[in-house]
Parts: structure tokens; sequence; C-alpha cells
């Protein structure tokens, strides 16, 4: 079943309030499917940060987000009994955050637009650092709209600045220039700086 | 990555993918205002072909006024200047990968920029200049020469269309779409038959046309696939004291021979808003007084803004 297939799947599912069982719906046998369709208990998965932190999550909340999960469970790389996935490169603060947003997205996606934009506002309200931090974590785990939302801050935390402020907005200590460029920029264009 | 509150997020090392979405974000005066002088990655970033692939400046118009001598406008000093500023600072950025350009009919380009534009920009593909006032003839054939890749041009009427149509013919030899923001006269359409035979979609729409003009480009451009002429006020040559008059419909013999066209874009009603300002203009819309970017639109898909 391709990715696409699967995510429809769930949100068909979801929408007649059956918990699908996870790893289950990888095949097209029909006994998993009726299975499916019984119902079971909501399958969770765990997350493990850097820290070693362990996270448990709805299965279904990160596969609907997260590229990378989906296929993890879609290739049947993760076993539902023992395994954890470990994210060393997500450390635990950011990671309870990257949980936080695919959560409340997934139970609140019939939400207005209004309200959902206002809560990712509020979500984004971060520090420079929190921000990379989320920045580096939904790249890695390849969560299209938190990417998107992402990529809009800091487009929005750029736009109709001087370079010096971006500098001190983004901590650019070292902008790679030679001294001589540098100084032939800022004549140039000193209405940049 | 390690965490805790002494590592620090260099910003300045960004993996370039994301620098390039983040800045696909920003519209071409954000882009151009100092980004690529943050650090030498952003630098590269901005560099990068898919920020450069159209240079979209139809937001921006000279600040001029009209004058009754050629070139019947003159544009004031400052606006020039932030033109060329503007043009200076994204041209170097582009790195020559520019494929289309898009200046609005209020933007009166002159000779020097189009020369330094064109220098620049050797893959252009795709071409919008609505307007020619202060441009020469030899300041585009210069251009012209350049663009070895020119496909699509959107120009206004010319008085003297050969020696343009020539200089395309012999230098561009995908070129294939053209759009003409103004009448075509008999001279035009037989200029694009001796020197474009291979012209595949041509657009006149919003503009007076005779009849005769229109039989010509039906008869003799054996290439055309898709013709516009949407809008237009259909005209035919008839004795004095008329000398001529509008023709409401278009008969069964240009059908007919419009029928092997893939495309034969028309609309002549009365109740078409468009159809009554180019009358109300007489054959010459004033874009000016219409919504902001009514003269973007074109019936033919691959015209449109």
């Amino acid at each position: 079943m391709t990715q696409l297939d699967r995510l429809s799947v769930y949100h068909w599912l979801n929408a007649w309030c059956i918990k699908p069982v996870g790893g289950a719906l990888v095949r097209q046998e029909p006994e998993y499917i009726l299975l499916a369709l019984m119902g079971s208990p909501l399958k969770k998965i765990m997350l493990c940060s850097s820290e070693k932190e362990i996270f448990s999550v709805e299965e279904q909340v990160m596969v609907q987000h997260s590229v990378i999960i989906n296929n993890m469970i879609e290739d049947g790389s993760y076993n539902h009994e023992e395994s954890k996935i470990p994210l060393d490169c997500v450390d635990s603060k950011t990671l309870k955050k990257v949980i936080d947003y695919c959560t409340h997205h997934t139970h609140h996606h019939n939400d207005n637009q209004e309200d959902l934009e206002a809560w990712d506002a509020q979500f984004l309200n971060v520090d420079s650092n929190g921000l990379y931090d989320l920045l580096m974590a939904a790249n890695y785990l390849e969560i299209r709209n938190l990417l998107d939302l992402i990529y809009g801050t800091i487009k929005n935390m750029i736009k109709g600045k001087k370079i010096d402020e971006i500098r001190r907005i983004f901590n650019i200590k070292d902008h790679g220039f030679t001294p001589e460029e540098e100084e032939q920029n800022r004549k140039e264009y000193p209405h940049f700086y | 990555m390690e965490d805790g509150d002494y590592s620090i997020r260099r910003w300045e090392d960004l993996d370039i993918d994301i620098l390039v979405k983040i800045f696909q974000l920003l519209d071409i005066f954000e882009l151009t205002a100092g980004i690529a002088h943050v650090c030498s990655a952003w630098r590269m970033a901005c560099c990068d072909p898919l920020l450069w692939k159209t240079l979209d400046l139809s937001m921006l118009k000279s600040n001029f006024i009209k004058i009754p001598l050629e070139p019947f406008v003159y544009v004031d000093g400052r606006s020039d200047r932030k033109l060329t500023r503007l043009l200076k600072i994204s041209l170097s950025l582009s790195r020559q990968s520019i494929m289309t350009l898009i200046f609005h009919f209020n933007l009166y380009v002159s000779d020097e920029q189009l020369t330094y534009t064109a220098e620049r920009c050797p893959k252009l593909r795709r071409l919008v200049l609505p307007a020619w006032n202060r441009i020469k003839k030899t300041g585009m054939c210069k251009a012209i020469r350049g663009w070895k890749d020119l496909e699509s041009l959107t120009m206004p009427s010319i008085a003297n269309p050969p020696y343009l149509l020539e200089e395309i013919s012999n230098h561009c030899k995908n070129f294939s779409e053209l759009k003409i923001m103004g009448p075509c006269d008999i001279y035009f359409a037989s200029s694009l038959v001796a020197f474009l035979p291979k012209l595949k979609v041509l657009s006149l729409r919003c503009s007076m046309l005779y009849k005769d003009v229109l039989i010509e480009i039906l008869d003799r451009l054996q290439h055309l696939e898709v013709l516009n002429i949407s809008h237009c006020i259909l005209m035919e040559a008839v004795p004095p004291p008329q000398h001529k008059r509008v023709v409401r419909e278009i008969d069964q013999s240009i059908r007919q021979k419009a029928s092997r066209l893939r495309e034969f874009i028309t609309c002549m009603d009365d109740n078409c808003i468009m159809c009554n300002r180019t009358r109300t203009d007489e054959g010459l819309v004033r874009w000016y007084k219409y919504e902001e970017g009514l003269w973007k639109a074109d019936e033919v898909r691959s015209l449109a803004l």
C-alpha cells in the first residue's frame, strides 16, 4: 500500500471513529482489514530523544505528519512490541514540541482556519534557538506543514530588516566575507545596513 | 547536534535547500534588499537558479509624464535610477539563469537598461515588454541577437515591424509565440508571414482588427496553432462615405479557414465588459484606467501572467 493509500485509509477510519491496528494496514489481506474494522485500542509508538527520553505518542498522529516515521512503519522496520524510534538529532524539549504540533493538528484538523492559525502563531512564539531546533527537527522528520509554517515565520523575521539587525536576530557572528568585501558592500549599499 | 544552552545555532550554516525555500517566499524587493550580504552562505542561496527562473518586475511602474514629442514620455530620474539599481542587483544575483522577464506596461525601460539587462540574461526564453517608447531599434536588435533561446514575446504594436521580425527570424530559432498589445495592421501581418512563417501562437486580443488582416493571418501563417482575437473590434473596409464598418459576427468562411487551428479564441459580445472597453478605447485599450493586473490576462494559457 502506498503512503497515500495508507493515510487515506487512516483518515477514513478515523472519520468513522474506528481506530486502526498499526502495522496491520501495511498489508491488504481481508482478515487484516476486518481486524481493523472491528476496532482495537489506540496504537502508540515510542520516540526516543537524543537525551534518551522516551515519548509515547499515537502512531496515527505521527504517521499523518512525518514522512520519515510513516516510512519506517510502512516498511515494517518498526516493531510495536519492542522498538522505539531513536531520534538522535532531536532533543527532548524540541521533540515534545513537535509531538505537540502533530497531536494538535491531528485532533483539531476540523477547526476553522483562524483558530488553527492562532494556535500556530502561539506555538512558534519561541526564541531563535528554539526556532532553529524546530526547523532541524521538522526537516529531519519531513513534517511538511510544520516546515512551511517555520519557513513563513523566518521569512517574516527577515523581510524589511536591515542586515545588521538580521545578523543580530539570527546570531550570525561570522559573515564569511573578507574584510574588503564587507567594506565594499557597506560602501556601495549603506542603506541596507 | 547537541542540546543545551551553550551550543550555538549556526543560522549561517543552514542547509542551502532550506534557505532557498525560505527565500522563495520573498518578493523581488525583499530579496534584493541586502539578504545576499548577510553572510556568504545566504548569498549563495540568493544566487540559486530556482529563485531566478522568472524576474517579475510587473509591480514596478515608472514615474513619468506624457509629452507631445518623441518618445512621448518623460521619466523622472529618480524612478529611472531605482529601476537601474534593482536591475543591477537582480541580474548580479541571477547569474544568467533568468528565463522569463516581465515588465509593467507603464515601465518605460531605457535603451541602456535594456542593453544592460539583455547582456545578463543570455538564456532568456520569454520577454514581456509592453512599452518600447525609449528603446531604439539598434538597442532592440542588439538584445534580440543575444537571446538565442527566445520563444515568446509580448510587445506593443510598432510602426515598422520588419527590422524586429527579421532579427528574431535570424537569431531566435525556437521563436514560436507572439502577443501584440495593440493593433495588428496588414503591414504587420504580412511581415509576420515574411519573417516568422513558423509562428505557432498569436494573440491580438483587445484591439482593432481588420477582416482582411485576419484572413491574411489565417491563410498565410501555415504553422499557426493558436490564434486569440478575443474582444477585438472586427472591422472591414467599405466604400465611402463610411470607409469602414464594424463586423458584428465572424462569418462561416472565416470559421472554415480557422478550423485547422488547434484553438481559435474569439469573443465578440455586446455584454462583455472587455469587448465594451475595447470599443470605448477605440481599439487601443488604456489599461491604466482599469483594474490593476487586468492587462496580464490572456485566454491563451501560455501567455497569461
